[in-house]
């Protein structure tokens, strides 16, 4: 697999974001936050609905990032994300991504994003990846 | 949350092994396609030391964002494993406002399982007080 600086890495549709989808990560990741699952308690702390947990797409560009990097060929340094805007039920997340740099060690960055229908970014950040040999 | 800051300090917790079952849990909460094998962004359950200084700041979870998180992958942690986690309150700043403040709190952790460190996290809350 060869990657050129600048070349965006295939878009993924994750799909919508359900309540469903939000009960299931709480249980299986342990974040219980009632902001995430409690609509009267996240229109108290002033928005619209419940909101989807930052860490759920966090979770879909690391997915993002091992679906386009494997691990047989690539190996994950560094992982790092900025939750940019609220996430809410029904939106619909895509996960994008680029290729920032490649060093001479084969070393590369991808610039990484999910991104909502409206095409605003909801969380931004960066892979390093060093090349198996 | 409290005015004094014990910045520097560390909260420590033990998980019992994660287990299979719970990350394959995982992998079908977030549509995954791969092996539970490797998670990149870790479970919260991995963070609960987070939470307990954020308990300990008494910061109002009506206030909490989480506005960014960064792992450094160092060995792979092992399912099996009873898990020690180690956060530090790294730094705190407060910013203020006429009518509204912002604290930004920085906790370092590092997860690690049988004496190797196998991932250091940074994880970073904004706590909005007023009318921010």
């Amino acid at each position: 697999m060869t990657y050129v600086v600048g070349e965006a890495i295939p878009a993924t549709l994750k799909g919508e974001i359900t309540r469903e989808q939000l009960r299931a990560y709480a249980d299986a990741s342990g974040d219980i936050n009632p902001i995430h699952l409690n609509e009267k308690f996240a229109k108290e702390a002033g928005f619209p609905s419940v909101i989807a947990h930052g860490m759920l797409s966090a979770a879909f560009l690391g997915d993002y990032i091992l679906e386009h990097f494997p691990e047989n060929t690539f190996r994950l340094e560094k992982f790092k994300v900025r939750f940019k805007k609220i996430t809410l039920p029904g939106d619909l997340i895509t996960c994008v991504g680029k290729i920032k740099s490649i060093d001479k060690e084969r070393s590369i960055i991808a610039t990484i994003a999910t991104t909502n229908q409206k095409g605003e970014e909801t969380t931004s950040g960066e892979a390093t990846l060093s090349t198996i040999n | 949350m409290i005015d004094q800051f014990p910045i520097g300090s560390t909260l420590s917790q033990t998980l019992p092994p994660i287990g299979a079952d719970r990350a394959e849990n995982f992998r079908q909460a977030t549509r995954s396609d791969h092996s539970p094998g490797f998670i990149p962004a870790l479970p919260t359950l991995f963070r609960q030391a987070e939470f307990q200084w954020l308990d300990k700041l008494k910061v109002d979870w009506h206030k909490l964002l989480h506005a960014e998180q960064a792992y450094e992958y160092y060995a792979p942690l092992p399912l099996d494993q009873p898990i020690l986690i180690e956060s530090r309150l790294a730094n705190v700043r407060v910013r203020k406002s006429a009518a509204s403040s912002m604290t930004f709190v920085e906790i370092e952790t590092h997860i690690s399982a049988a004496g190797t460190v196998a991932v250091a996290a940074l994880t970073n809350f904004v706590v909005r007080e007023g009318t921010t």
